[in-house]
């Protein structure tokens, strides 16, 4: 799979929101995406998902992004949005058989094999036992990761997520990260958007930086997520700290 | 949960709508037991109790099975669509607003240049109405954006239907005023069928195509086209669906609500609150409902000519209330 | 300055006398009888304007002039038509003011405080009441010698109208827009018996007009059917139920008659009309079917 983004520009009511967009994505990594409220960032995934009008060009595998049929699309991208609401309390099981609606059509019935596919994601996601509970029933946490199986279950080779880790606790934040880097190592590539700097700098193998509609930079942790462009972008001054063979950055106090 | 399998359930339904619809056909002013009439050689019953089945019984109730199912499935439409459990095509103006083209094509005489021309007028009174809630009500309305625009809409269209009737040079048209807004079954007959069956077929063609998109829809708008609906096929589907059933519906029995409010509320629970699954069963739920609707104002009060709104609405408006203070409890939580 | 004032105070002055002067004209008309009369309703405007003399009554309602309702439609029209409005009447400054007893209360009530005389009448339920309603008309206008010739003339139509009726009645029932059937005691009643039928809200022992639904028609099944004409070919969701199939296929077009509802409406000496025009629309049916 190959994804490349060249001069994107996009508008949202009226305003600029990115300018000069270029990217590309052409292997199994987990890319956090950060940078201020604002900067852009949802947009960016939603463009890149199919969901938000652009202009310059989004191609996947060659081909652009506005040539393919909706499904077509579904079954390579899957987008996980923010919103973490399941507006009937659906089971779980229900929740995450959504994820094979691009492989269904007309009135079909859901497959042996769609079967098959829900209960591994559900296996990767560990969260099988609540197969035949209610959603709403779940904690926070819980729901995230069937949210997640939903999105397995769409077997995409990309993966684009808006703040999965919003509101989890620390456990559930790092549980999700790991499941990130399994989907890496499984051979998916997985852009995740994030708030927090040493999360992002801890797991992730690639970081993208957006400010004001504007690609900062793009690159490895290290050679990205340096003092000096964390206090231009975020005003905060960081340190580094090193732990099990990683950097992981970690703001101190407001910039002067 | 311990729930009954999808067949099990779709089956009970159509064999409570079947046994409903018999009973309909036999109460009336007289009891008249339909298998005797209906079967070769049978003693007892008169020309009269023949005519009385054929000609007005049975259409009655077979339009209360098609109306109820046409509100029944909307209201399922509606609260999918919206994912808001509040939808319902009466409570958003959209009966009223049939009522008033229907109203319209009548006393204008356009239905005694071209009879369909009732429930055409009627279903563009409907789409007028459903059109002009999406765009006040916007994408991402509140309930209660959503609630009051079809309390506006409602009253403006009663109100103009209103003023039609009484421009009307007919003495008795101020009267039918009652009807139009609360609706009534009462001796129908095989025309009105005839002209409201293929518009509700094909309304209820258009509602049951958006099921799969719906159940997309309950992860969010965004999820959903990032699953490969089109969300502006669903929209169209499900508003055309809506104005040509519920409008042909309306033309013929007047505006009858809080029928696609109750049933997918009642029903959606046995779905697992799956809103594909919900629409078939709302469908006919609605006509059961409406079935005993009907026959309970012939039993209760079988001299007053109760209107078919007034019970629906004695036993939808309480509902409702309850059904808001539940949801606005839940929203807060 | 003071010129102007004197004017003002002048002003006043008469204002202050117009009540007496109003209550005294009023007085006076009381001995004499009334000259400006206005009438508010339907069937007293055909009333007053069979006993009233020419110039007496200035005023009726606008029903008066509905070719759909009222049979004095050219008598009426050179007269000043009221909407039955307090203000519109008050007005034409009439010494009698003639309303129904369903005519609103509140038009009356008002009416009456402004201290105008208002005589109402019953509607006529039977033929006793078309004599008596006659006789109170006669009274009010003081043309009492004129209505007891009406009331003798409709006395002698209507034994001659009764004579034709046969031993054997037919059961005759009437079915108008919104399923309505008239009830027993009613100038409906009273015209059907009087043609020589048998009527069947009556029989039914309904009370004034009632709904009767479509079945029990069928399984009351008079031997005769009555609707209205002009108002029953109106386009309308209340006159759809005159088409319904089964009304066709039970009665058939023999067994369905149509008459003129402006006979029907008001008791009036010309509702003898209406027991002719039933008999002989009867009668056209018979040769039908010979």
């Amino acid at each position: 799979m190959r994804l490349t983004v060249s001069r994107l520009h996009a508008q949202r009511s009226g305003k600029s929101v990115l300018r000069d967009i270029s990217l590309s994505f052409d292997k199994p990594e987990l890319i956090g995406l950060i940078g201020p409220n604002g900067a852009g960032k949802s947009t960016l995934m939603r463009a890149l998902s199919g969901l938000q009008s652009y202009s310059g060009s989004i191609q996947l595998d060659g081909t652009d992004l506005a040539q393919y049929a909706p499904q077509a699309l579904a079954r390579q991208l899957a987008f996980l949005p923010q919103e973490r609401t399941v507006h009937w309390a659906l089971d779980c099981e229900e929740v995450v058989m959504l994820g094979r609606m691009p492989y269904q059509s007309g009135f079909d019935r859901a497959s042996v094999g769609d079967h098959r596919i829900v209960e591994r994601a559900m296996q990767t996601m560990d969260v099988l036992e609540f197969s035949r509970r209610s959603f709403e029933q779940l904690s926070g946490g819980e729901q995230a990761r069937v949210l997640i199986a939903r999105v397995l279950a769409q077997e995409p080779d990309m993966i684009i997520a808006d703040e999965p880790i919003n509101g989890l606790d620390p456990a559930h934040q790092i549980s999700l990260m790991k499941t990130f880097r399994e989907l890496v190592a499984a051979g998916r590539t997985v852009l995740t958007s994030l708030h927090d700097l040493s999360l992002a700098s801890h797991w992730c193998d690639r970081i993208i930086i957006l400010e004001h509609g504007d690609l900062i930079a793009d690159g490895a942790v290290d050679q990205v997520m340096t003092p000096q462009q964390i206090r231009k972008v975020y005003g905060v001054e960081t340190m580094a700290v090193s732990t099990s063979g990683r950097t992981l950055i970690v703001p101190t106090d407001l910039a002067e | 949960m311990n729930r009954l399998p999808y067949p099990i359930l779709l089956s009970g339904l159509a064999l409570l709508v079947a046994v409903l619809f018999v009973i309909s056909i036999a109460i009336g002013q007289v009891w008249i037991n339909p298998a005797s009439v209906l079967l070769p050689g049978a003693h007892g019953y008169g020309e009269a109790d023949r005519l009385i089945l054929y000609e007005i019984r049975v259409p009655r109730a077979v339009l209360a099975l098609l109306i109820g199912a046409t509100l029944g499935l909307s209201g399922a439409v509606l609260q999918g669509l919206l994912r808001n459990p509040l939808a319902e095509p009466g409570l958003l103006g959209i009966s009223a607003s049939a009522s008033l083209g229907a109203v319209i094509a009548i006393y204008s005489g356009l239905t005694a240049i071209f009879a369909y021309a009732l429930p055409i007028s009627a279903l563009a009174g409907a789409l007028i109405a459903v059109l002009l809630l999406r765009g006040l009500a916007g994408r991402s309305a509140d309930i209660l954006t959503i609630i009051l625009s079809g309390v506006a809409l409602t009253s403006l269209a009663g109100a103009l239907t209103s003023l039609a009737l009484n421009m009307s040079s007919n003495p008795f048209a101020a009267l039918e005023i009652v009807f139009w807004m609360l609706g009534s079954l009462a001796d129908r007959s095989w025309v009105h069928v005839g002209m409201a069956l293929p518009f509700i077929l094909m309304g209820m063609l258009l509602l049951f195509a958006t099921a799969r998109a719906l159940d997309a829809l309950s992860l969010g708008h965004d999820a959903a086209q990032s699953l490969g609906v089109n969300l502006q096929r669903t929209n169209t589907l499900a508003i055309l669906g809506t104005a040509i059933s519920v409008g042909a519906a309306t033309a013929v029995s007047g505006a009858i609500g809080f029928v696609g409010l109750i049933v997918p509320h009642l029903l959606r629970p046995c779905v697992g609150n799956k809103p594909s699954r919900l629409l078939a069963v709302s469908a006919l739920g609605g006509a059961a409902f409406l079935l005993l609707a009907d026959i309970s104002i012939r039993v209760l009060l079988p001299e007053k000519d109760l209107k078919l709104g007034v019970v629906t609405a004695l036993i939808g408006a309480p509902f409702f209330l309850w059904l808001l203070h539940s949801v606005k409890k839940r929203a807060q939580v | 300055m003071r010129k102007a004032k004197a004017s003002v105070v002048d002003f006043r002055g008469v204002s202050r006398l117009l009540p007496v002067l109003f209550l005294l004209t009023a007085q006076a008309a009381l001995g004499a009888s009334p000259q400006r009369v206005v009438s508010m309703n339907l069937c007293t405007d055909q009333l007053a304007m069979l006993v009233a003399e020419p110039g007496q009554l200035i005023s009726v309602s606008h029903l008066a002039v509905d070719e759909s309702a009222s049979v004095m439609v050219e008598e009426a029209s050179p007269l000043i038509i009221n909407q039955g409005l307090a203000e519109q009447v008050i007005r034409l400054n009439p010494d009698l003011v003639i309303a129904g007893t369903y005519t609103t209360r509140a038009t009356v009530n008002l009416l009456k405080r402004l201290g105008v005389k208002v005589a109402e009448f019953q509607p006529a339920y039977s033929f006793a009441d078309v004599r008596s309603n006659l006789k109170k008309m006669g009274e009010l206008l003081g043309r009492d010698a004129h209505s007891s010739r009406l009331t003798d003339m409709f006395d002698q139509q209507l034994q001659e109208a009764g004579r034709t009726a046969e031993a054997i009645k037919p059961v005759l029932g009437s079915y108008g827009a919104n399923s309505y059937t008239g009830g027993g005691s009613s100038l409906e009643s009273e015209i059907v018996t009087a043609a020589g039928f048998t009527h069947l809200g009556s029989q039914l022992q309904l009370q004034g007009s009632s709904k009767l639904p479509l079945e029990s028609l069928i399984y009351a099944n008079p031997d005769l059917l009555m609707s209205w004409q002009r108002w029953s070919d109106r386009q309308g969701r209340a006159v759809e139920i005159l088409q319904h199939p089964a009304l066709e296929q039970w009665f058939g077009p023999l067994r369905r008659i149509s008459v003129d509802s402006r006979y029907w409406i008001c008791g009036t000496p010309y509702t003898v009309s209406a027991i002719q025009q039933l008999q002989a629309a009867v009668a056209s049916k018979e040769k039908d079917d010979e």
